[in-house]
């Protein structure tokens, strides 16, 4: 997971950029762009559309910085702001593209297959979630947030945070490790 | 692997560290006894494995400068907000509320004004009887007679104001002489004219919260206005473990005691306050178990919370006995803890003290009716037509809407 801290000084540059100050703006994204830039990359599963999906989240962000409660974590408002941008672009979008075979299946060791071709693998099954599972997936794995910090971002219950997780590593499982599926 | 097994949401949480202290050690003990327990939570972790190897990717180069950028080069050059003087995102949040609250009691106080709304002891009825009086009343050509006031002429010309006299709900709110005098504020018009603010007061948690006596009077009182820039008290105020804390009357009647006062502004209370000799001190036996427990323990690991009691105003807030039981009740927690309450438009501060210095005013608060009037789609267009100031300054205007609702 690639968790971000909230930086103590964060309170002080959104003061900043509330004054006008758009280097302050910069100061304050630029320990999050990884990890945002992430989570965009596993929700859309394609670079170039992440970053136009984070670079519309940050001047949305920008735009609304007044309505963001200094008593929250800046990262989780942020999460949330990338997350709807990625959910609005991809509600409606069907995987095309065969997933490659499992992990499991393919009979070869995880040792032995190239870190690429893993990481390859699970972005596209990524891909093969629904945005919903997708989105507590990876909210839970590539962003380290809690049930209830995932039911916070998304707006949604923590017990349906659960529920979804549960059924996403189901999915996963399946389509990367060759679970049977679940009846 | 073999379908999910009925334990499957333990091992989930397990993964996750989600399970109680307690919860882990029965799971424990079961894994241990339990070989298809154990496959499935190796077969768990086999996933999170696989998911955790997959590396970070890496920003584009400039993605973020070119943002910036973007935001430097749009003319006009866009802020967030502008504000004349510098404020802390703690300072304007507080400001906002304090602001809404102005925009309510000007509007509430103008509601009640006129007279006989909301009608005693009755709704429907009164409803009825206002839309049958309306409908005996026709528009003359007196009604437009305003002199050389082109503007308010041309308001009074307009749909916006055709619209007005059809909605009961802005004919009751625009009637009335105290709220054309408050409307007459251009700070005001606009900030009614925000969304927000009908919204938040469309809250029913929020309205029932405004109601309360001692959290009215407490909203009025200038050191609490004050207090609520602090972040401390805001923290407080969301900290479920405080507000448990506070629900407890024995919690008070200790925190009154000035030797307890004086402990929390200790620097070192925190050891201090765990220790059972001081709060066998502190309060009476029935309170200890209070002291001891774990939500009094968490809240006062609260650095925020911590140094929020070590200051005096803040104590003297909390010691008003009436003050912490409205603030334990979950409907006025969750208020406060409502986007809503925090979002609401800019007003003036002169407003807050009458709203909540009056019962009555605080009881519309709590009228449905108020909200729905305010979110009247006609009542907005109103409140944004530029003629509507002038307008309500004549005396024109207000016979009209007199006789309309006679």
């Amino acid at each position: 997971m690639y968790l971000v801290k909230q930086k103590p000084d964060e309170p002080a540059l959104v003061a900043r950029v509330l004054q006008g100050d758009t280097a302050a703006f910069e100061e304050l994204l630029k320990p999050h762009e990884a990890a945002l830039f992430t989570l965009a990359c596993r929700m859309l599963g394609d670079r170039e559309e992440a970053r136009d999906a984070l670079q519309s989240a940050l001047l949305r962000a920008y735009q609304h910085l007044a309505q963001f409660n200094p008593a929250h974590r800046f990262f989780s408002w942020m999460y949330r702001i990338v997350m709807n941008e990625c959910l609005n672009r991809r509600r409606d979008r069907v995987p095309e593209d065969e997933l490659p075979p499992t992990l499991a299946a393919s009979g070869t060791p995880f040792e032995a297959a190239a870190a690429s071709e893993r990481a390859a693998q699970v972005r596209a099954a990524l891909q093969r979630l629904s945005p919903e599972h997708r989105a507590v997936v990876t909210l839970r794995h590539f962003g380290g947030l809690s049930y209830d910090e995932i039911a916070d971002t998304l707006g949604i219950p923590a017990k349906t945070v659960k529920s979804r997780l549960y059924s996403a590593r189901q999915r996963l499982g399946e389509l990367l490790l060759g679970w049977s599926t679940e009846s | 692997m073999s379908a999910r097994v009925p334990d499957d949401e333990l091992l989930h949480r397990l993964l996750d560290g989600e399970l109680t202290p307690a919860e882990r050690n029965a799971l424990t003990e079961r894994l241990e006894a339990d070989a298809a327990l154990r496959a499935r939570l190796t077969a768990l972790e086999s996933l999170n494995r696989v998911l955790a190897d997959v590396p970070a990717e890496v920003p584009p180069a400039g993605l973020l400068s070119d943002v910036v950028r973007t935001i430097r080069a749009a003319s006009p050059a866009p802020r967030p907000v502008t504000r004349s003087e510098l404020e802390t995102g703690e300072q304007v949040m507080a400001r906002k509320v304090m602001w809404g609250l102005a925009a309510a009691a000007v509007l509430v106080l103008a509601v009640l004004s006129y007279t006989g709304w909301p009608p005693a002891g009755g709704g429907t009825e009164g409803a009825i009887g206002a839309a049958r009086r309306y409908q005996a009343q026709q528009i003359g050509a007196e009604d437009v007679q305003l002199g050389d006031e082109a503007a308010a002429q041309d308001f009074l010309q307009s749909e916006v104001f055709d619209a007005i006299i059809r909605d009961e709900a802005a004919r009751k709110l625009f009637a009335d002489a105290g709220l054309r005098a408050q409307l007459a504020n251009a700070d005001l018009l606009r900030a009614l004219a925000d969304p927000a603010l009908a919204d938040a007061l469309a809250n029913p948690e929020l309205r029932y919260a405004l109601t309360n006596d001692v959290v009215a009077s407490a909203l009025a009182d200038a050191d609490f206005a004050r207090a609520l820039t602090r972040a401390e008290l805001r923290l407080a105020l969301a900290d479920q473990n405080f507000m448990l804390f506070l629900r407890n009357p024995k919690i008070m009647l200790a925190l009154a005691d000035p030797a307890l006062a004086k402990a929390i502004a200790d620097p070192g209370l925190r050891k201090r306050i765990q220790d059972a000799d001081l709060a066998r001190a502190l309060s009476e036996p029935a309170a200890l178990k209070v002291f001891a427990s774990k939500e009094l323990t968490a809240a006062l690991q609260t650095p925020e919370l911590l140094a929020a009691l070590a200051k005096p105003d803040f104590r003297k807030l909390w010691l008003q006995a009436d003050l912490q039981a409205a603030f334990a009740d979950p409907g006025i927690q969750k208020a406060f803890a409502s986007p809503e309450f925090r979002t609401v438009g800019p007003l003036m501060m002169r407003g807050v003290k009458l709203m909540l210095s009056s019962p009555e005013l605080r009881r519309m608060l709590n009228d449905p009716g108020f909200a729905l009037a305010l979110r009247s789609p006609n009542v907005k267009l109103a409140l944004q037509h530029p003629g509507f100031a002038r307008a309500l300054q004549s005396p024109q205007f207000a016979a009209r809407m007199g006789r309309m609702l006679q």
